[in-house]
């Protein structure tokens, strides 16, 4: 089952101007609804850089696209960084900055490129602080005992997807997997 | 330099088994063509040649027709790279010729050469980022319903506004497109005109919708140079079906950021 979704920042600002399909946030190996037969699969990249700030949330509306099934289940991916201030020691010393694995553009040279990709653009950590990979990963899924018999039967509206306390965090990419669907009780398969 | 995103469109070609057919593009008056890039719908494996202004011909397509292991232009929204491109004077006719190489005959392709008119700054509409701003990433989705069509009788939706909303301009970078009911994504039988807020094209005719507004392959189409759109105007949207049997709902989607002018 195919949904309809929007998805709302952490100031509650909705990041589309209504219900849009779910492929045009991310891609996905099984829209369709078929078991996934495509491995390895990718988040798509978001650019700019979404900014969270530790322990909001973001919110999602999601709509099915049709009736008849009698569970729906998919997953959305956030991926990203959390930025954390480097730990003091006790001997007053600073931890050294963990390596970026971002690679750093030459400052000078003749052999600038005319294009940058969009990696390079992103935010990078001030001083004292660095950056760490990170994925959120948030399930909606439902099973109705006699099939979903209408569009507002399954739908649901500012769904937080609740982020952690402890940092920061830039969303930089998002992937949905969307599982293979079951038809209602007594439906033809 | 002020560049325009520009479709030149090359429709109803035909080419018999392992032959040949020549076609002449006029391109438009009003401003000399960069052409970067070609695309095709429509159209098995084939080979092409171009000759430029500068009177080189340049050869293309899918390179060993004998073994049609390179298929580089077997697939639609899959763009032969013009590198570096090829810079065409205003009002002159585009030599283009098509060949088959496989032996399957082409009916009824078509061919669009993407590229970027260049303008004067100031002699065409469009508006640009400001000084200093933020960036918002952010979609528009638009649904559509549109009926079937023939050939003959075409269903057209013309003039379609794509609003922007009043709280901050847009830039689009990427088109996508998704059928929700009725027909199947039909990118034969469906095709689609961008205009700006004043009705003028961003194509010389119908362009078909998957190499525009594609279905389920992110990242989608890219739409080079972006296309900025002040807050509270609108793109415009011909949409124009020739096939299915019944009424489709499609939704269109532009990807892009929402730009907000920063103070100070």
């Amino acid at each position: 089952m195919n949904f309809q979704i929007r998805l709302r920042n952490a100031y509650g600002r909705a990041l589309d101007n209504t219900y849009i399909p779910m492929q045009a946030y991310a891609a996905s190996p099984n829209f369709s609804g078929a078991p996934i037969a495509a491995q390895p699969w990718q988040a798509t990249p978001w650019f700019p850089e979404l900014y969270c700030p530790a322990n909001s949330a973001l919110f999602l509306d999601y709509e099915p696209l049709a009736t008849g099934d009698a569970y729906y289940s998919f997953h959305i991916y956030l991926q990203g960084i959390k930025r954390f201030q480097n730990e003091t020691c006790k001997d007053g010393k600073v931890q050294p900055p963990k390596t970026s694995k971002v690679a750093t553009p030459p400052a000078t040279g003749p052999a600038q490129p005319h294009y940058t990709p969009n990696f390079l653009m992103y935010s990078r950590p001030p001083d004292g602080w660095h950056d760490e990979p990170f994925e959120y990963v948030f399930t909606f899924q439902q099973t109705f005992a006699a099939g979903i018999t209408s569009i507002a039967q399954a739908s649901q509206q500012n769904t937080p997807m609740q982020l952690d306390p402890d940092a920061d965090f830039y969303m930089r990419g998002i992937a949905i997997l969307l599982d293979p669907t079951i038809a209602a009780p007594g439906a033809p398969v | 330099m002020l560049e325009r995103h520009q479709d030149y469109v090359i429709r109803n070609i035909t080419v018999p088994n392992f032959g040949s057919a020549q076609f002449n593009l006029l391109l438009d008056p009003d401003a000399p063509f960069a052409l970067r890039c070609l695309l095709s719908s429509g159209i098995g494996k084939f080979q092409f040649s171009l000759f430029g202004y500068d009177q080189k011909r340049y050869m293309g397509g899918n390179g060993n027709p004998a073994t049609v292991l390179d298929s580089l232009l077997d697939q639609a929204s899959l763009p032969f790279i013009f590198y570096p491109q090829i810079t065409f004077p205003s009002q002159v006719a585009m030599q283009v010729t098509v060949y088959d190489v496989v032996g399957a005959g082409i009916s009824n392709g078509v061919l669009v050469f993407r590229g970027t008119k260049l303008y004067h700054p100031g002699a065409v509409f469009g508006p640009q980022y400001p000084p200093k701003f933020t960036e918002l990433n952010f979609r528009y989705g638009y649904p559509f319903t549109v009926g079937q069509g023939t050939t003959g009788a075409p269903t057209v939706l013309s003039g379609q506004p794509l609003d922007i909303q009043s709280d901050a301009d847009f830039v689009v970078r990427m088109c996508s497109a998704f059928n929700t009911a009725g027909d199947a994504y039909d990118p034969t039988g469906t095709d689609v005109i961008l205009r700006d807020q004043y009705g003028k094209p961003y194509s010389n005719d119908w362009v078909p919708i998957d190499l525009l507004f594609p279905q389920n392959v992110p990242p989608y189409a890219t739409i080079y140079p972006e296309i900025y759109l002040a807050k509270n105007t609108q793109l415009l949207l011909d949409l124009r079906r020739t096939s299915g049997t019944q009424s489709d709902d499609i939704t269109l989607v532009l990807h892009g950021s929402k730009i907000f002018e920063a103070q100070g």
